[in-house]
């Protein structure tokens, strides 16, 4: 059987919300939530009654208590799923495209655990709180988890001939994204000599290699193509997607980094797409650990594999501090998971359907009709969406 | 009917696991009282209680897999079984933690070097654990332009009480070629 995309471009985002990202919202997860629900739902000029169907990340609250907390009536789909957020939009899109439900809410919420910061375990609430859906590995000798992206690092950088000035490139680039983007988290400046003197955390990972614990939550409406026609908000439809894993997916028994999910995820992404990536105005490859990033630069075929050092500094942009490829493509316009903040790509996510319906404010890219979003990681979550304007 | 011990009275009789399993089972569960132990992996911790490096084999195919699992994931079978192997091998993988769980014997401070070892004569997996005797200061920035390609071999301190499988630096007076990088290295003498 061949590719199948029997759902390209049949349902679209019709609405996008925010709580905006900061360090420390003085707020609950379940406010953050609604706060982007509700956003999101206002963003589509639709109301409580017009929603059939919730899906969330398991960091933020279950279905039923955002059904509760909107005075949602009644719905007839929901899901409760775990991060990257690609998860949750493919699941709704396809729902949607089943006929499960005709219109679908989809959020994620993120808070700082108290642990991840000093100011953060200062606050007795987030202390009482805990890290909700956020189990870390308790096992201290394990490359299982966070660990395993830091050895990958350490092997991409050793078989590759590369430093850690290389890495930088990743966060640097963030960084002055961020800076134009107002809901961004950190946007103060980063210099090459701020990144090489920042606190090692796992060798070869310093603190800037890894996203930005912020307090956030973001919002999809997700509908058919058919009845985005009848709504405001130019339609962002869902051309093609994919979630991949190869084996083995353990972090300490991959083969090694040409055997990731990537490889998976971008071999079925564009078998299932019309569109290739020349045609590509703005690109999210996850920074949730910078060497992600370079990993998807190279799989998403801008370059060679272990090339990605070499084709950022090809395609820099002296005057702003970051790549443009061929001066016009940015590659995280709004500053990633490390600068805008870590939200497991729901930021990535929002920032593709503010560029592709044209209200990125400075950060705009002209006529921006086409994003290609490589999210989550090598072992056991990479997801890729295209994304493409549904309206000129 | 509804007692639980009446329930119990009126199963069919299972041949019971042999007392010298229970009690081996048990001294396990007491020797590792914070590890995710169940059937699949009972083999690999009991291993290290008592010293040994324990892979698990198809005893159809051949094949090695790690981590333990219940069925050979190659041909399917599910006669596997965990042999004890030398635990020698080289390191292909490194990254030191100066954050982590916080374990007593563990100084995050110092650095925590962790390597994934390919062993000899057991093809196609890695087995992850602490490096001996080296900080983050001798590992430097990408602890694998250091550690990569070092001989080590597996051993099992004890650490906050639990028996915990360590790499160490193979000493160089072993290699035949005689003094190698290794030789005088702070973890060479380590047992």
């Amino acid at each position: 059987m061949g590719p199948r995309n029997p759902a390209r471009d049949a349902v679209a985002i019709v609405g996008v919300g925010s709580a905006g990202y900061t360090r420390d919202a003085r707020s609950s997860v379940r406010s953050l939530t609604l706060d982007a629900c509700v956003a999101a739902i206002r963003d589509a000029g639709l109301g409580a009654g017009d929603v059939d169907g919730i899906c969330g990340t398991t960091h933020s609250i279950a279905p039923q208590e955002v059904l509760a907390g909107l005075g949602i009536p009644r719905i007839g789909w929901h899901e409760h799923l775990v991060v990257p957020f690609t998860s949750h939009v493919i699941a709704a899109a396809n729902a949607v495209f089943a006929g499960i439900c005709d219109t679908a809410l989809v959020y994620h919420a993120t808070q700082r655990a108290a642990g991840t910061s000093r100011s953060a375990r200062q606050d007795p609430l987030r202390e009482r709180f805990g890290t909700r859906g956020v189990v870390p590995n308790p096992d201290p000798d394990s490359l299982a988890g966070t660990p395993g992206y830091a050895a990958w690092a350490d092997w991409y950088l050793r078989r590759h001939g590369w430093g850690r000035e290389d890495l930088a490139l990743v966060a640097l680039n963030g960084r002055a994204n961020a800076m134009a983007n107002p809901g961004a988290a950190m946007c103060t400046p980063l210099s090459l000599d701020d990144y090489l003197a920042a606190p090692m955390i796992r060798a070869p990972l310093c603190l800037f290699d890894m996203d930005y614990p912020v307090d956030a939550a973001d919002a999809l409406v997700i509908t058919t193509t058919e009845r985005a026609r009848d709504l405001g908000p130019t339609p962002v439809l869902v051309h093609a997607a994919s979630l991949g894993i190869m084996d083995p997916p353990q972090e300490d028994q991959m083969v090694d980094l040409s055997h990731t999910g990537l490889r998976v995820v971008m071999d079925r992404l564009w078998e299932r797409s019309d569109v290739t990536l020349a045609d590509v105005d703005v690109f999210y490859p996850y920074d949730g650990f910078s060497n992600i990033a370079l990993s998807w630069i190279e799989e998403a075929g801008w370059c060679d594999l272990g090339e990605a050092p070499a084709f950022l500094r090809e395609h820099w942009d002296d005057a702003s501090g970051r790549v443009l490829v061929d001066g016009r493509v940015p590659f995280n316009s709004h500053g990633g998971s490390l600068s805008d903040g870590g939200t497991q790509a729901a930021g990535h996510v929002r920032e593709a359907v503010l560029q592709l319906r044209g209200e990125a404010g400075d950060r705009q890219v002209s006529g921006a009709a086409v994003a290609l979003l490589c999210l989550g990681g090598f072992f056991r979550n990479a997801g890729g969406l295209v994304l493409r304007r549904g309206r000129d | 009917m509804h007692e639980a011990a009446d329930t119990a009275a009126h199963e069919p009789s299972e041949p019971s696991e042999p007392s010298e399993a229970v009690d081996a089972i048990a001294a396990t569960l007491a020797a590792f009282p914070r590890a995710p132990i169940d059937r699949d992996n009972l083999a690999w911790y009991e291993g290290l209680r008592v010293g040994e490096l324990r892979i698990v084999r198809c005893r159809d195919c051949g094949v090695w897999h790690h981590p333990p699992g219940p069925r050979c994931p190659r041909c399917w079978s599910s006669d596997v079984a965990a042999v004890a192997v030398a635990g020698e091998g080289t390191v292909e993988l490194a990254t030191v933690l100066h954050v982590g769980p916080a374990v007593d014997g563990i100084d995050y401070r110092l650095g925590h070097p962790l390597v994934s070892v390919a062993l000899d004569g057991v093809p196609g997996v890695r087995v992850t654990a602490p490096f001996l005797g080296t900080d983050a200061d001798d590992a430097g920035d990408v602890p694998g332009a250091v550690l990569a390609g070092r001989r080590v071999r597996h051993t099992v301190v004890t650490r906050d009480g639990t028996p915990t499988l360590v790499f160490a630096p193979i000493p160089a007076v072993d290699a035949a070629t005689g003094a190698g990088p290794d030789a005088g290295s702070p973890g060479a003498g380590a047992t």
